[in-house]
């Protein structure tokens, strides 16, 4: 999995930023890009020595100052989810179309046996046009 | 190239700029070595103290900090008995001018 993608998949879910300088940033992430610059809601922010907090109800991070990011576990679980989702749907579209009769003849009205008629009707191959029953293309 | 691939769904070790030390298991990567750790724990090796061992979970560590990524061998790793040992810390990388 791409870790930008796990980055997508975390939106809405609270997360801890540790910046380049060591500062620490505690919210919800609202949203990233692929630069993995970030824009976080109800953000505390302590310095590099733990010793000071600011709140800030909102603030943005640019991607190139981010050490690292922790995310909560479950984040992990519901992008396989998503990815899985998102596999099936390409599944399901790529397949042709199966199952009884392919409905998207023209009015040449054929359908099993033979088919005489080459050039009219619907003959696509691949692309999901099918003729099922036939010996024909 | 060489890339990370056949890390992927190990345990690995990861030194990251800051001269930390994390294993977990490599969920992935990309081209910039952004790296996500499940389970991480960062492992402190101190010459004085027995090692520590923080357990972190899910981590995606930014391309920039990670150092090094290595692949743990499993029997050689159960074999070391972590607590006992010491070391010198490590530094930070440097960046050198171009």
């Amino acid at each position: 999995m791409l870790p930008l993608t796990l980055l997508n998949t975390s939106q809405g879910h609270p997360m801890l930023v540790e910046l380049k300088s060591g500062e620490t940033l505690n919210g919800h992430l609202v949203n990233c890009d692929a630069w993995m610059n970030l824009t976080l809601k109800e953000v505390v922010q302590t310095n590099s020595d733990g010793t000071r907090f600011f709140r800030l109800p909102e603030c943005y991070v640019r991607g190139n100052n981010i050490k690292y990011l922790r995310v909560p576990d479950e984040v992990l679980d519901i992008a396989r989810e998503k990815n899985q989702q998102q596999r099936e749907e390409q599944r399901k579209s790529n397949q042709p179309q199966r199952g009884g009769y392919n409905r998207q003849y023209s009015s040449s009205g054929q359908r099993g046996g033979y088919n005489r008629n080459r050039g009219g009707g619907n003959f696509g191959r691949g692309g999901g046009q099918f003729q099922r029953g036939g010996r024909g293309y | 190239m060489s890339a990370l691939a056949p890390y992927v769904g190990k345990a690995v070790v990861v030194i990251t700029s800051d001269g930390r030390l994390f294993t977990g298991i490599l969920q992935g990567y990309d081209q910039t070595t952004n790296i996500i750790l499940e389970s991480a724990k960062e492992r402190v090796i101190t010459p004085d103290a027995p090692t520590e061992v923080l357990d972190l979970g899910l981590y995606l560590l930014r391309g920039e900090s990670v150092a090094l990524c290595g692949l743990v061998d499993d029997e050689i790793d159960s074999q070391i008995e972590w607590d006992k040992v010491r070391g010198l810390r490590l530094g930070e990388t440097k960046k050198l001018g171009r």
